[in-house]
């Protein structure tokens, strides 16, 4: 039986990421793939540190596929490779300071490999991407209506959305629901039609980078489908514990 | 509620198509409107635009792998 791993948000903390990987290797369980859905960098010079290091697999790690999130994003309006001109997001949330800090801090010749990156992964049943089917800055969360969740998945048509935008960990499952609903053209007026819907889940991947001393993330088996949330703590006198 | 279409209707007919909506009780009326869709289409031949133009607005219709008749050209 072989795992998956997914993770989001090293937001430019590679001790971070060192942290998880070691917690990877520890697994009893083969991992066969490793995703990052997004956001590997922030507005830190530390983000090149963490390009490199996913760029360059060592020795028996898994070669991660990574895609695009917010933050790579935000870098690409800066460079005019985006898909708005203005980093209109990027000031409401962080001021019009962060512009320039973003800029120093990913230097132009990182920026092709964010490029391209893809806007996400289609794998079985399961969409992995950084916000959603919507786009990079769509934040799902537990208190996401499921209306909201069930339109998300079903743009995809996808049985599983791993997404990481907001930070959380969490297993949001869709267990059953009907739809009615009828039409009325100018040649006919079709009876009430039920579609069932059948069960499916939307997970919040965690984030590994953004909380100093504490990473999340998960391991997910396509073959039976368990997931199980992980935390890893790290830094000075912590070793690397998990649970 | 789709409104249609005056000008490019896709319903598999060239009459317009409009629709009514009563804000009161809820109730949407769907209009379909006959006219002389053969002037407008003599009009796009005689301008030069491509003939499919007036094909789609003869037959109500997108896309000419749906065409009965393969020419594409409209009636003058």
């Amino acid at each position: 039986m072989t795992n998956w791993v997914i993770l989001s948000g090293i937001e430019g903390n590679l001790a971070a990421y060192e942290a998880v990987l070691a917690d990877i290797k520890r697994q009893r369980q083969p991992v066969e793939e490793l995703y990052i859905l997004g956001d590997v960098i922030a507005a830190t010079h530390e983000s090149t540190n963490v390009i490199q290091r996913i760029r360059s697999p060592r020795f028996n790690e898994p070669v991660p596929q990574v895609c695009q999130g917010w933050w790579e994003e935000q870098l690409l309006i800066l460079h005019g490779l985006g898909r708005t001109r203005e980093p209109t997001e990027l000031i409401e949330r962080y001021g019009i300071e962060m512009v320039k800090t973003l800029w120093d801090a990913i230097p132009r010749e990182m920026v092709e490999w964010v490029r391209s990156l893809d806007f996400g992964f289609f794998e079985l049943d399961c969409l992995l991407i950084h916000g959603s089917s919507v786009g990079v800055s769509d934040e799902l969360t537990p208190d996401t209506p499921p209306i909201q969740m069930l339109d998300r998945l079903m743009r995809m048509d996808a049985n599983t959305l791993f997404c990481g935008r907001s930070g959380l960990t969490f297993q949001y499952e869709i267990q059953q629901g009907s739809v009615t609903s009828s039409v009325i053209t100018l040649d006919q007026e079709n009876s009430p039609q039920a579609t069932l819907v059948r069960p499916r889940q939307i997970i919040g991947v965690g984030n590994v980078g953004r909380i100093i001393g504490r990473a999340t993330y998960i391991l997910y088996s396509p073959n039976t489908n368990h997931i199980e949330f992980k935390t890893v703590w790290y830094g000075s006198g912590k070793g690397f514990q998990t649970h | 509620m789709n409104a249609g279409s005056v000008g490019e209707p896709r319903h598999g007919r060239p009459n317009a198509t409009y629709v009514i909506y009563d804000n009161d009780t809820d109730q949407l009326t769907l209009r379909e409107v006959e006219y002389d869709y053969q002037k407008t289409c003599a009009a796009i031949i005689e301008k030069g635009l491509p003939p499919v133009f007036a094909w789609r607005l003869s037959k109500g219709l997108e896309y000419a792998e749906r065409a009965d008749d393969p020419t594409h050209v409209c009636e003058r």
